[in-house]
């Protein structure tokens, strides 16, 4: 086909030279016969000119489009493939996503140091439906249409033409699972839609322009279910893994990718945000789905600092990929680190989440053995794998926070919250003026098996309480599943006898603590409405003394504003103003 | 094009003359003398008894000549190119003598009308106007030349610096770009050196544009360079040298180390931060006591010389016989930018050099008694030296580092720079090498008008053929500098200065050469045409049916433009009195699909002159003529990319052990529609009078309604279709306006003077343009001209917490005092961009455009000068350094003067400065959206012509000396630039030339 393209492409010149010639010589004749009598020959040139150029060619047809129709694109396998490849492009930004900052940031978990970017507004109040933050309407949207057009277009192709090639069964093999892929991508941006902006217009083909202007919203538990019924579909077509498919092009999401997504989707289905009633059956989905994952994926624990940016992880379920790149790093190094810009600062009240090391007690438990002023000491694990606090080490120094200090105010971007991100943050890149710039592999973790124990044991507690089995594959309790993640922890494990309460809160806050600065504390708050409790966000003042005595003096730093509409996102008034039908949610 | 639309057409063409024939009489020899509107004898006029081609004459040195003629027949007067009289035969000797009224006016391909005949709008500019004009690029010869042509300028980078040319504020939404003809052939008017230049045309309504079919909608500029007018057969040699200096018009005044480290410290304090400064650091910056570690640099003072230097040379050699015209010419032009130090290196410099040699021949060839050949040659060499650093690049560095950064150098001879500041623009300038930008180009036309009497009387065939190549090509030689940080170490614990520190950043790399080509251009067009000339009793026709095709082959894909046209003029007088011309053009472009590409353009015109009537008394007006038109005229400068339905560009993801990178495809756009060109329908009244035989006016009204403009549907198509929406022709602009023009010249003996004053006025409002919807009416662009400013409405400055509490919140960031305060326009207590109201006018186009010349000469010795100015304008004044200072480590200028603190809380005019961007305060409105209008004296002139007595005995015919300024000042309301140029570029230039003219 490119063949042909370039065929009609020196067709046109051809066409482009034939005019000039005729121009050219016309011209050059002209001046070689002046000498001999020239009105015999000039007058019938010059008419022939007039008449026979003008309707003799089609001189305007001239096209340098190099355009692909659906005839070229959909025959060859590797454009199917490029095709699908596009669709994965629309998997969220995991890292940066909301101009330059964390989602986190939006949360009790962190705050971002430069007043600028617009994460702010999701704090501060100042968003609504025509001032938007975060606001992933268009490029959902944008993904569900290239995942739409690839399932329309792209099932069932056979590509006769390359039916001979020595790659072709390979080939049809990977083809095999593209729209399954598709599908669960689709499903996959549905949710990405309905934790924001709950119900949705549900699409599952190419529209056109009229056809987007009257769409109407469709109410979240049908989206639920049909994210549910898409997973469940996709999971039975795609490979437990892609490692062993022609090819072992990972990163494709598999099967519990779909199962993942299912869970997750199940469990925000069942909380308290959107299940008002309290709905046991829910919760119960929630736990079947998980369990299947648990059951059958392969999937284990591994040491908790090295899950983030690893794609040989054995937890991890789907990643979000990138090309290397040091553009996180250069966001969140420390300032004083040179190339360093501060900008996730985590908070005191993450901090403070962390329970102590040999008591398993939290800080503001009496017994806990929590010394304030050396407070990052005896502290779970976990904490200096995610935060980097003052002593930490830091690209072979220590870090220094205190006022004054190398890496502390009153230095400009300097931590608002006595805090700086490490997890996630690759430490190894170098952004030294004088020594190479290097980048590093980064990848955001989706879906990771933690997460799957973790969701496992909130929906068998809710159902169940923390010490029950349920019917079926329930077989385990939700107290087995989470106490796995606090062995892995290397923390004292969860005891029996706890309330279904007490089970609750020690296990939002076990959540809150494993899968920091993963994308779910934001989320979270949501689905267990719990938005108007995290709006004092505290750091620590630090101050070295004259006998360089260090001294810790938490201080509210941030005073946010939470209005309960503010549990589901604001349509964007632009899409309301095109389409009637479409309604806004509650309170905006 | 298709056969039966060209049939038609000659068929349309040939029907109105099938009517006309003529008898025959008895010959007489006739006489006659021809003078020019001085009175001096006109030598080598062409005499043509009309309707007889056999009867040629020619008029000899003293004016006069004899022709074999009877009364009642009309005689044809051509003088070259440039007068045209028809006259009837009383007597049998006669006086005729030529006026300006007998100017011949080109409509392009070929087509002249003398002046008093033409029936439609239009505006020109000759050669010894343009003259009075130092510019390097010739459009900048324009400024206020023409009514209803806009320039404005861009910058004043040497050989950069093209204006933008717009005709009659604007017409539509997407390009206003109008069409320049040199010669009839679509060329850059930058390779055109100002003294090849004989005339320049601007055609405005619609008779004259529809001869351009699709592309004349936005105006049509004929230039025409200078053939010899057959006056004097003796060989005559021009001679003109030019020197001048070039300086920054305006230059923005930054602070100096001692007020940027204290107004840093302000900001800092404005944001609750501690001051950077110490006390005894703004000391030390004061008292300038250590310039390593406390410099003080003007930047500006060490990257801008005081003065740049322009030079120019031209010599042309004309003459002519019975058979040969010729006029060459040789124009040499340096101007050298203002940019130093750039002579640090061997072997080359880094000055912003452009240096050009133009070159031309014009020839016209009797080949026969019935055969013309004009031939015009010109060529084009610059080699235009940079900096391989940008120059705004450059100018940016100048405009961003504060006084007190650093210091050119640090004591050890390195450059000198910081971590957050590592473009020194002295060694930006020095230290990055240069390029030299080379472009080659030769334009070469032919024409041949062929008489063809033999078959029909009055009927001549002409055919022209021109090609155009350029190429430009880069040539650069790239290094990259090191540069040091230098600071003082302290005793931790004491604070004294124990030692100093060296950081040192950057690499010094050895020139590295790379080359390309910039740019190419390729046009070739072929003209065909008849011409019929027809006289009967009081009616003269003349008319021309013509086909062309153009190509145009730019550097790249989507850069090749072509276009076919058929088109007819057809031009009517009557007894002096009555006036029509008719046109018609079928035309079609290649950047359209086949069915949607070709195009009719119909348009007619009528004059009448009043003062030819009986009754008429012309004691106070003596001269006064009326016109009217209509028709349409086209646009088609679309995108050529509008239609990719699958794009293999699109973002791919990655997969695999390895993370391997596979691309990615996807839908491109959704389908256009059947898209077409603009349409622009034109209607104009206009009038000609001359008063009390001194004073010329002529006046111009117009109204232009453009439809089927390319609009994109964003607005108003839901981004749940999750794909790029489609151009549609939703647009709809209205443009309406005056052009005036008025012209006053008085002689008495020794002294003379003149006043010429144009002024037009011009507005659009955009009927239609698919915008969304808008909740409140003031918010829609529907219904304002075109680029209308938008903004927030300022009413002051918070003055503390109570009076932010008690005032609606402001949507755009945390508010402090000293903050801008917004009017709530829609009373809903939330400032957001709801509140955004139209301010001012537009920032796109001026609608007024003024001009106004006025020149004194007594015994040789006189002034001119050259106003100009523009009205109804607006500037968004948002840049950083400038206008915004501060935050983001930028600089901060003497603009910022009147700014809040808490001391000038009553008569601040500007927010408080922050080291934060506040989105609050930088955001258009009334305080940025600024009154862009200025008058410019764009030229005074001092001269002296030597009287001819004192020089004749050097065989000199004359001698002119003269002292000029360009740009020498303005009238405004942003007084810290210049308020055409308030971005971060290259400064616009003041310049003072001395020149002299010799003729030989």
């Amino acid at each position: 086909m490119l063949k042909h393209i370039i065929e009609n492409k020196n067709k046109n010149m051809k066409i482009i030279q034939f005019n000039s010639k005729t121009a050219s010589s016309c011209v050059k004749e002209t001046g070689e016969k002046t000498r001999k009598k020239i009105t015999g020959f000039f007058v019938p040139l010059m008419l022939s000119l007039l008449l026979v150029l003008p309707s003799g060619c089609n001189f305007l047809d001239y096209n340098e489009i190099d355009n692909y129709e659906k005839g070229e694109v959909f025959t060859v396998s590797n454009r199917v493939k490029s095709l699908l490849a596009n669709v994965y492009s629309y998997l969220p930004e995991y890292f940066l996503p909301v101009d330059g900052a964390m989602r986190a940031s939006a949360s009790d978990e962190a705050l971002h140091v430069l007043s600028t970017s617009s994460v702010l507004k999701l704090n501060n109040g100042s968003w609504s439906a025509t001032n938007t933050a975060d606001d992933v309407w268009t490029s959902m949207y944008s993904g569900i249409r290239s995942a739409n057009f690839f399932i329309d277009n792209a099932t069932g192709l056979t590509f006769d033409e390359e039916k001979y090639g020595s790659s072709y069964g390979p080939d049809m093999i990977r083809y095999s699972y593209y729209t399954s892929e598709a599908r669960f991508l689709r499903a996959f941006f549905y949710f990405e839609l309905i934790k924001r902006y709950r119900d949705v217009p549900l699409i599952t083909k190419v529209l056109s322009e009229e056809e987007a202007n009257n769409v109407e919203r469709t109410s979240f538990d049908n989206v639920v279910n049909f994210i549910v019924s898409e997973c469940d579909a996709v999971s039975a077509q795609l490979p437990a893994s892609f490692k062993t498919v022609p090819g072992a092009e990972t990163g494709r999401a598999n099967r519990y990718a779909a199962l993942a997504l299912k869970t997750r989707v199940l469990l925000y289905a069942a909380s308290p945000l959107n299940n008002p009633s309290n709905n046991i059956q829910k919760w119960i989905n929630a736990a079947n789905a998980a369990k299947a994952i648990i059951d059958g994926g392969g999937y284990s624990l591994q040491a908790y600092n090295t899950i983030v940016n690893n794609l040989n992880s054995t937890e991890l379920i789907l990643e979000k990929r990138y090309a290397d790149a040091n553009s996180f790093e250069r966001a969140n190094f420390p300032i004083g680190y040179e190339g360093g810009n501060t900008g996730t600062c985590p908070t005191q009240n993450l901090v403070d989440a962390y329970e102590m090391k040999t008591t398993g007690l939290a800080i503001s438990d009496p017994g806990s053995g929590y010394d304030p002023a050396n407070p990052y000491a005896n502290r779970d694990p976990r904490l200096s794998a995610t935060i980097i606090y003052n002593g930490s080490t830091w690209k072979s120094s220590p870090v220094e926070i205190w006022v004054g200090g190398k890496n502390g105010p009153p230095k400009v971007n300097a931590t608002k919250t006595g805090y700086y991100l490490r997890k996630n943050v690759v430490e190894a890149v170098n952004l030294e003026q004088g020594k190479p710039i290097t980048t590093a592999k980064h990848n955001g973790v989706m879906f990771r098996y933690g997460e799957v124990l973790l969701n496992y044991a909130e929906a068998m507690n809710e159902a169940y309480g923390p010490d029950a089995t349920g019917t079926g594959i329930l077989t385990m309790t939700a107290r087995t599943a989470v106490n796995l993640i606090r062995t892995r922890a290397t923390m004292p494990v969860f005891t029996t006898g706890l309330s279904q309460a007490g089970f609750r809160t020690k296990l939002r806050n076990e959540r809150r603590v494993e899968l920091a600065f993963e994308d779910h504390r934001f989320w979270d708050i949501r689905r267990w409405k719990i938005g108007n409790t995290t709006t004092a966000i505290y750091g620590t003042d630090i101050a070295k003394g004259a006998s360089n005595n260090i001294t810790y003096t938490s201080k509210l730093v941030e005073q946010r504003i939470w209005d309960d509409r503010m549990y589901f996102y604001p349509i964007p008034q632009r899409e309301l103003f095109i389409n009637k039908k479409l309604t806004q949610n509650t309170g905006w | 094009m298709n056969n039966k639309n060209i049939i038609r057409f000659i068929f349309l063409w040939l029907l109105v003359f099938l009517a006309i024939f003529d008898g025959l009489a008895q010959n007489k020899v006739l006489k006659g003398k021809i003078t020019d509107v001085n009175g001096n004898p006109v030598t080598n006029a062409i005499i043509s008894v009309v309707n007889n081609p056999d009867e040629v004459s020619s008029s000899d040195q003293d004016g006069n000549f004899m022709i074999n003629g009877q009364p009642g027949q009309y005689l044809k007067i051509t003088v070259a190119d440039l007068y045209q009289k028809t006259v009837k035969v009383e007597n049998e000797t006669m006086a005729i003598s030529l006026t300006a009224n007998d100017e011949l006016i080109s409509l392009g391909y070929g087509i002249l009308h003398p002046k008093e005949e033409m029936t439609m709008a239009f505006g020109t500019v000759k050669s010894n106007e343009l003259s009075r004009s130092s510019a390097v690029l010739s459009a900048n010869a324009l400024y206020g030349k023409i009514a209803g042509l806009s320039v404005l300028q861009n910058g004043g980078i040497p050989g950069s610096d093209d204006p933008t040319l717009l005709m009659r504020a604007s017409g539509t939404t997407r390009s206003n770009n109008l069409l320049i003809l040199v010669d009839g052939f679509e060329r850059p008017l930058s390779y055109f050196a100002l003294s090849e230049i004989e005339s320049v045309v601007l055609l405005k309504d619609a008779p004259s544009l529809a001869l351009y079919g699709l592309r004349g909608a936005n105006g049509v500029l004929l230039v025409t360079t200078k053939m010899n007018n057959g006056q004097t057969q003796k060989p005559q040699i021009k001679i003109g040298y030019e020197t001048g200096i070039t300086k920054p018009f305006r230059k923005p005044v930054f602070y100096d180390a001692f007020g940027y480290a204290k107004a840093y410290n302000e900001a800092l304090t404005n944001d609750g931060l501690p001051a950077q400064y110490s006390q005894s650091d703004l000391d030390n910056y004061k008292s300038g006591i250590s310039p390593y570690f406390y410099p003080n640099v003007n930047w500006s003072d060490e990257a801008f010389r005081n003065f740049g230097r322009r030079d120019n040379f031209n010599i042309s050699f004309s003459g002519s016989n019975k058979s040969l015209k010729y006029y060459t010419l040789l124009d040499y032009l340096n101007d050298d930018g203002l940019l130093k130090p750039v002579g640090l290196n061997d072997g080359y410099s880094t000055q912003i050099k452009y240096n050009r040699l133009n070159l031309r021949t014009n020839l016209e060839i009797n080949m026969t008694a019935t055969t013309k050949l004009k031939v015009r040659i010109g060529g084009t060499l610059i080699d235009n030296n940079q900096p391989t650093e940008s120059a705004s690049n450059i100018v940016n560095a100048i405009y961003a580092i504060p006084s007190s950064a650093f210091p050119v150098r640090t004591y050890n001879g390195a450059w000198g720079g910081t971590s957050t500041y590592g473009n020194n623009p002295v060694a930006l300038i020095a230290a990055k090498g240069y390029s030299v930008y080379r472009t080659r180009g030769v334009m070469a036309d032919i024409r041949v008008e062929q008489k063809l009497d033999f078959l029909l009387k009055g009927l001549t065939l002409e055919a022209a053929y021109s090609n155009d190549n350029f190429i430009n090509r880069r040539d650069s030689k790239t290094q990259n500098f090191a540069y040091s940080q230098i600071g003082l170490a302290r005793d931790p614990s004491t604070g004294t200065v124990i030692d100093t520190v060296e950081t040192k950043y950057g690499q010094k790399t050895n020139l590295a050469f790379s080359t390309g080509i910039n740019n190419l251009r390729k046009g070739s067009t072929i003209l065909g045409k008849l011409d019929y000339k027809k006289v009967w009793g009081n009616n003269t026709i003349s008319s021309a049916l013509f086909y062309q095709q153009e190509e145009l082959v730019l550097l790249g894909r989507y850069n090749t433009y072509l276009h076919q046209l058929m088109a007819t003029n057809i031009h009517y007088s009557n007894s002096g009195k009555y006036f029509a011309d008719l046109s018609v053009a079928y035309t079609g472009t290649n950047l359209l699909t086949k069915s949607y590409r070709f195009g009719f353009f119909p348009a007619a015109s009528l004059a009448w002159n009043l003062s030819k009537e009986d009754w008429f008394n012309d004691r106070v007006i003596n001269n006064l003529k009326i016109r009217a038109s209509y028709g349409i005229a086209g646009n088609d400068q679309v995108p050529q990319d509008m239609d990719i339905s699958l794009n293999p560009n699109a973002t791919g993801y990655y997969f695999g052990a390895n993370n391997t990178a596979l691309g990615g495809w996807s839908e491109g756009k959704l389908a256009p529609g059947n898209l077409s060109f603009e349409k622009s329908y034109k209607s104009s009244l206009g009038l000609d009078a001359k008063l009390f035989k001194k004073l010329d006016i002529s006046l111009d009204a117009y109204y232009d309604i453009r439809k089927d403009i390319l609009t994109t549907s964003i607005g108003t198509i839901s981004n749940i279709v999750g794909l790029a929406t489609a151009y549609k022709m939703g647009g709809i602009v209205t443009n309406k306006g005056i052009d005036a023009e008025l012209g006053f010249r008085d002689n008495n003996g020794d002294f003379g003077y003149y006043f010429t004053g144009r002024f037009s006025y011009g507005k659009s409002k955009i009927k239609e343009m698919s915008e969304e919807y808008k909740p409140y009416d003031y918010l829609k662009r529907t219904g304002e001209s075109v680029g209308q400013a938008f903004g927030l409405e300022a009413v002051g400055f918070f003055r503390d917490a109570s009076d932010i509490a008690a005032s609606p919140v402001q949507q755009f960031g945390e508010v402090g005092p000293g903050d801008v305060k917004y009017k709530d326009q829609n009373n809903d207590d939330i400032i957001d961009e709801f509140d955004e109201i139209p301010l001012g006018h537009s920032t796109l186009f001026p609608e007024i455009y003024y001009s106004g010349s006025v020149g004194i000469v007594y015994k040789g010795i006189g002034f001119d000068a050259v106003f100009q100015g523009i009205g109804n304008y607006s500037v968004y004044a948002n840049t950083r350094h400038v206008f915004w200072p501060t935050y983001g480590n930028a600089n901060i200028t003497t603009f910022s003067d009147n700014r809040w603190t808490p001391q000038t809380v009553a008569t601040a005019t500007l927010p408080r400065i922050s080291t934060n961007q506040s989105l609050n305060n930088y955001r258009p409105n009334s305080i940025w959206i600024m009154d862009g209008s200025y008058m410019k004296l764009r030229s005074l002139e001092l001269y002296y012509e030597l009287p001819k007595s004192l020089i004749s005995r050097f065989k000199v015919g004359n001698v002119r000396i003269y002292l000029r300024g360009m740009d020498l000042f303005s009238i405004d309301h942003i007084d810290v630039v210049d308020p055409e140029n308030i971005g971060i570029n290259y400064p616009t230039l003041a310049s003072y030339h001395l020149g002299i003219k010799l003729g030989l």
